[in-house]
């Protein structure tokens, strides 16, 4: 345990940019059916935690976007904010399956160094920013542009694949095997492509739900290979969390040196 | 060894009937359990065969509650390798929930197409599900290549002893 918080302790110095906790979308169902155009209402937890599934931090589900199988955007029917989480509904009327999405705009992160000084200072500017109004005596200066993606699928009777679509930008996940169909013992392929084009060695870390009732995480740990997939065999049914990260120099050093990107998608393994 | 002995002369009698008449049958005696613990619902109940890559050839019974589509997802497994893609084929099939008791039901080896399936290997399935309740997947894989056989499924907290009679391949 000991070993486990130095090695995070390190991380988190070594990566400000990152965000320490885990957000994530927990739609009430994963799979539903329903008679024709009869409408289902589904209700979904949005918050940040450090542990899988328990409600830490209120994130808002007020920018969250649904995804309908036809392609079109749509807001929540309703949505709450709360001190531990948030919850939003949504109808679901089409038949097929929809993404639940809540894009985190680009950011800038920058630090650096004083001397004689313990720490770093950090701002949420970019690297230019950061440099104009930094103190004379300051060295060290790095700056990161972060992307997250908190997002999950939900599918209505027959699955669809209109929205497992990636847009081409920044890192984004983009299920092989449908959402619908990630089942226990079974083998699914993800893939993860990086402004459209597969990515190799983005870090995956997935963990079941109840991680608060178990003494260790027993995290699943992949890296994309070269064509940007993951192989994943999910050892029991039930809810999963994946973390996918990656790291990039970026193109454009004036604003930033590098672009982390970052994913969080819950789903739903299923009874054999 | 009385019931042993019972049940070898019934295996032989199958075996005779077969090569008398050759039209192929599979007969599931399928019994569904009284359960006298806690609140009962009827279960659902899905039997269904997949050939050998996972894909469902034929849906023998689906036994819902009338109230929509709403329980179908709750057959997990049915669900997702046959409801969900076609709802009218399911609406063609449906048929109300069981008591506890004994059903038989038989099965001509063709598709939901109505055409003869392929010698191969298959897996009949049966799913029975009840809220408030438990869930039990049974399977049982057979080889048409191999013939007739007979076997008999142990009984599970959702289903009872489940009975399989193969006739009717053996040439």
């Amino acid at each position: 345990m000991k070993l486990r918080l130095a090695a995070l302790l390190t991380t988190l110095c070594l990566s400000p940019f990152a965000s320490s906790h885990d957000r994530w979308i927990l739609p009430s169902h994963y799979n539903v059916s329903a008679e024709g155009q009869e409408a289902v209402m589904i209700t979904s937890d949005v918050s940040a935690s450090n542990q899988i599934f328990m409600f830490d931090k209120p994130v808002t589900a007020s920018d969250v976007r649904i995804i309908q199988p036809d392609g079109k955007p749509t807001l929540p029917t309703s949505s709450y904010t709360g001190g531990r989480k948030s919850v939003f509904d949504a109808q679901l009327v089409q038949d097929g399956t929809y993404k639940f999405e809540k894009e985190v705009e680009p950011r800038y992160f920058s630090r650096y160094k004083i001397k004689g000084k313990e720490g770093m200072v950090r701002s949420r500017l970019d690297k230019k920013a950061t440099a104009a109004s930094m103190p004379k005596d300051a060295y060290g200066l790095e700056s990161s542009l972060t992307v997250a993606r908190v997002e999950t699928y939900v599918t209505k009777n027959k699955p669809t694949t209109k929205v497992l679509q990636p847009k081409g930008e920044y890192l984004e996940l983009v299920p092989i095997t449908h959402p619908a169909d990630f089942v226990e013992n079974e083998p699914a392929t993800l893939q993860f492509v990086y402004d459209g084009r597969p990515v190799e060695g983005v870090k995956v870390s997935i963990i079941k739900e109840g991680t608060l009732y178990r003494n260790k995480p027993e995290e699943i740990e992949l890296s994309s290979d070269k064509d940007g997939k993951v192989a994943m065999v999910l050892p029991a049914a039930g809810k999963y969390f994946l973390h996918a990260a990656l790291e990039r120099e970026s193109v454009d050093k004036s604003l930033a040196d590098k672009t982390s990107s970052e994913i969080f998608l819950t789903f739903e393994a299923g009874l054999e | 060894m009385q019931r042993h002995l019972i049940r070898a002369t019934a295996i032989g009698a199958v075996f005779v009937s077969s090569a008398a008449f050759a039209s192929p049958n599979m007969a599931i005696d399928l019994t569904l359990p009284e359960i006298t613990q806690g609140q009962y619902h009827r279960p659902y109940v899905a039997v269904w065969v997949e050939d050998a890559k996972g894909e469902t050839v034929k849906t023998l019974s689906l036994w819902v509650a009338s109230d929509g589509h709403k329980w179908l997802k709750d057959i997990r497994r049915w669900w997702r390798k046959a409801g969900r893609d076609d709802l009218s084929f399911v609406d063609g099939i449906a048929s109300a929930t069981k008591p506890a008791g004994h059903y038989k039901l038989n099965w001509d080896l063709t598709d939901d197409a109505g055409k003869a399936i392929e010698v191969a290997d298959y897996t009949l399935f049966i799913e029975v599900v009840r809220e408030h309740g438990g869930r039990d997947l049974v399977r049982q894989a057979f080889d048409l290549t191999k013939g007739d056989f007979t076997t008999q499924l142990a009984a599970t907290e959702e289903t009872g002893v489940i009975d399989i009679r193969l006739s009717g391949v053996t040439r």
